[in-house]
This record gives structure tokens, C-alpha cells and sequence, in this order.
């Protein structure tokens, strides 16, 4: 009996089919899904790496490292990155599974990963997404402000003078109370609180005189977007004498010392 | 089946989906083709080959669902009969162990048309050698010189075949030519 007999004979006996078509459909959808799905997890990662990197504290580094260098090795988030890598990795993984990803060089769907997760990540910073993980993430996860996004703790730090948080009440032009992310009530003395409104946050730099006291010698706002819309509105609703006061403040942005 | 056998690959796969019977006529046009190329990258005896070869058929079958007619029939079916072939060696945890494999002049000959190994064979002059350092390579590396110089693959076939963008397919067989270099001379 020859080969094509053989074949032939089990493909009778042995009713072999060939395997329904759904099926190979089905199977480079869901390679091209996860690429998908790959993809914008790497975009979203991205996304809070350009967040945590926008609002880093470039304006006060010096407060942290000798040197920008510095600042940004001590700050930079690896662990996000190290994530970031591992969805590239798999991105680049489900592509190669495409039907034709096998034709295109490694360096090539490298590249095409990276520039497609950065524009798409550029985006959802763009248009906020980025901020929403950090608070959601920084707010529901402890972890998340050790690991990820260290900035939170670097703020919470009063016996060094360094503190973060929510102002609640500005009792007096000189004094305003802030609740810190443990909930705790600090009392900060300042020349004036001109700078300073309530339900916004603020970082605080200098120097803890009693308990839950700090005589700041930085009030600086936690996000420097924020700062930003802040100065805008100001600089449109303030007459001209105003508004040059204010901008001296602002570029500044210091209390007593 | 006069007139199936002048149909083209892609006609013949339509037509089997319609009526197994004509797969027949794939398997008569493509069985002595893999059967070499099976024996050429395992080194199998003949018993085996034509046990690796009625799989191959039934996977080949059983997955024309899938075929993508945007790639040569020739193509696809070459790969899945390697990537079977070495995917059953590696169930049997075996690698080939003795050198059955038809001695013919024609890898030598295109081998010594392409590459300073000429040199080298020539001193030897011993075919087998030259067969025996193949089967010592990485599949990787004897695959692709099997189907460059026996099976005379174009470098777009090669890439369909092995799955490999076809920028490394020079850079491979580069390299194949080196480590078959290598292992002639320590042969």
C-alpha cells in the first residue's frame, strides 16, 4: 500500500476533518486583541511615566540631589519602566505571532511597539488619564507609593521639614492648616497665604518648630500644571499692579525664611 | 484524476475542503518532495520518514482551514513539515544517530559554487564528511542550508518556510556556512 493510500484510508476510516475555520479566525483575532490590549497597557504605563516625570519636583531638585543628574537617578520611576519593558516585550512577542509578524525584522516591530506606545501614552497624558491612575493608584494602592511613585513618601517627611498636603483651613494670613496623607492636621506659619487656597494641595519646605508646626520657608503647589492654571486665572482677573506682585510671588513662591 | 493534476495548489485546496478525495492528488504532488526534505533535515531512516510523512499529511490536512492563500501552498507545507519534524524528535528526546542519509553531489557541489569551503572538502574529498558535519548542526543552521542549496528556496520561500524575516536569512546561512566550516575541521 503507498503513502497516499495510507493517508487516504485513516482519513475514511478515522472520519479526520479539517478543523473548522472559526477556529484559525478566532485564533489571529485573539493574537491581534492581545497586541491590542498589549498595547495599551504598555501606552498606559508609558502614560504615568511621562505624569510622574512632568511632575516630578524639578523646581526644587536641590532639595533632594546635589545635581539634576542626580535628582533624576533617584527619582526616576524604574519600577514602572521595568513594567513598561516587560508589555513591550510581550507586545513585540504577540506581533511576531500575527499571521505575517514573522516578516518584519526585530529591530523594526521594536521600534514600531515603542514610537506606537509613546504616541498613544502621550495621548492619554494629553488628556489626563495618566493623572487619574496616579490618584487612583496612589490612593487605593500603599504600594504604589513606595514603589512606583515615590514622590508621596519624599513628601512625608515633617522632621526633615519636607511635608505634603490638602489644605483645609487658612485661619489667618499668616497660618493655614494642612491634612496630611495619614490624616494628620499640621499648622503652617508663613508670611502670607496669598498663595495658598483651600482644598488644594501644596508642598511644604522647611522646618518643624513644635509638633504639627512647621514654619515654612517653600510653599510650593503639589502639581506644577496646577500652578500654572492657577496663575493663568489669576493673571486674567487682576488688574496690572496686582498681577506684577503676584507673578514676583509665583516665581518665587517662597514664605519666610 | 487527468484533470486535477493540472490544477494549481490553491485550486486543489478548495476543491479537498469540498471533497477529501482530492487530497490525494496534493499528496502525490508533494510527497516525494517533503520525503527528501525530511530525510535531508533528520536523518532519518526510511521507515521513519514515512511515518513523519503520513503525520505531516494529516496535519497538512486537518489545518487547510488555516492556509493563508496570500502564501505559497509549497511554502506552508515545508513548514509544518519541519517544524513537525523536529517537534517529533524532541518528543522522542532523540537526535539522529547514524548517517543514512543519501549521499548525492549536488549540496557539495552548490556548497563549493558559494563558499570558500571548497577548499577544505576538496582535501578531504569525502562526501560524507560533509554530510556528517551538516547533521552535527543546529537545525537552525542545517535547515536553512538544506533548503538554500538542495531544495533551492528563494530567500522569500526560506523566510515563509522557517518564519524569519527575509534581512536574516543572508546573515544566517552566512553564519551556517561558518559553523559547517568549523565542524569540517574538526571532523
Amino acid at each position: 500500500m503507498t503513502l497516499c493510500q495510507d493517508i487516504m484510508n485513516k482519513i475514511s476510516e478515522e472520519h479526520v476533518t479539517p478543523k473548522a475555520r472559526w477556529k484559525f479566525v478566532v485564533r489571529e483575532y485573539g493574537v491581534w486583541i492581545t497586541s491590542g490590549t498589549l498595547l495599551l497597557l504598555s501606552s498606559l504605563v508609558l502614560s504615568v511615566v511621562i505624569y510622574i516625570l512632568a511632575e516630578n519636583d524639578w523646581d526644587v531638585y536641590e532639595a533632594f540631589a546635589d545635581n539634576v543628574l542626580l535628582f533624576i537617578f533617584l527619582t526616576f520611576p524604574y519600577a514602572l519602566l521595568f513594567i513598561g519593558v516587560v508589555g513591550f516585550i510581550l507586545l513585540y512577542v504577540a506581533v511576531r505571532h500575527t499571521k505575517r509578524g514573522y516578516k518584519f525584522s526585530t529591530v523594526l516591530i521594536l521600534a514600531l511597539v515603542f514610537l506606537a506606545s509613546f504616541a498613544l501614552g502621550s495621548t492619554l497624558h494629553a488628556v489626563g488619564i495618566s493623572e487619574r491612575i496616579d490618584n487612583v493608584m496612589t490612593a487605593k494602592i500603599p504600594a504604589y507609593t513606595n514603589i512606583i511613585n515615590p514622590r508621596v513618601y519624599r513628601w512625608n517627611h515633617p522632621e526633615k521639614g519636607m511635608l505634603a498636603g490638602q489644605v483645609m483651613t487658612i485661619p489667618q494670613t499668616n497660618m493655614f492648616v494642612i491634612k496630611d496623607r495619614q490624616g494628620q492636621d499640621w499648622v503652617i506659619l508663613v508670611t502670607s497665604t496669598d498663595v495658598v487656597s483651600e482644598g488644594e494641595r501644596f508642598r511644604i519646605i522647611g522646618r518643624m518648630i513644635e509638633p504639627n508646626k512647621i514654619q515654612a520657608h517653600k510653599v510650593l503647589h503639589w502639581k506644577e500644571s496646577q500652578k500654572k492654571r492657577k496663575d493663568n486665572v489669576q493673571q486674567e482677573v487682576r488688574p496690572a499692579n496686582e498681577r506684577k506682585i503676584l507673578d514676583r510671588r509665583n516665581t518665587n513662591q517662597t514664605g519666610p525664611r | 484524476m487527468p484533470r486535477l493534476s493540472e490544477k494549481t495548489d490553491n485550486e486543489l485546496i478548495v476543491l479537498t475542503l469540498a471533497d477529501s478525495e482530492v487530497f490525494a492528488v496534493i499528496i502525490e504532488r508533494y510527497q516525494e518532495k517533503l520525503r527528501r526534505f525530511v530525510r535531508r533535515i533528520s536523518n532519518v531512516s526510511h521507515e521513519d520518514a514515512e511515518d513523519l510523512l503520513q503525520e505531516i499529511f494529516l496535519k497538512i490536512y486537518t489545518n487547510l482551514n488555516g492556509f493563508d492563500p496570500k502564501l505559497s501552498f509549497s511554502s506552508w507545507a515545508y513548514r509544518i513539515a519541519r517544524n513537525h519534524t523536529i517537534s517529533a524528535f524532541r518528543k522522542k528526546k532523540v537526535r539522529p544517530q547514524t548517517v543514512s542519509w543519501d549521499a548525492d553531489d549536488t549540496l557539495l557541489n552548490k556548497i563549493k559554487d558559494d563558499s570558500d569551503l571548497i577548499a577544505d572538502i576538496d582535501k578531504k574529498d569525502k562526501h560524507q564528511q560533509l554530510i556528517k558535519a551538516i547533521h552535527t548542526l543546529d537545525h537552525k543552521y542545517r535547515d536553512i542550508l538544506v533548503l538554500k542549496y538542495l531544495e533551492e528556496k528563494s530567500y522569500e520561500e526560506i523566510g515563509d518556510i522557517l518564519k524569519i524575516p527575509p534581512g536574516t536569512i543572508a546573515t544566517r546561512i552566512n553564519r551556517a556556512k561558518k559553523h559547517l566550516k568549523k565542524k569540517l575541521a574538526t571532523i
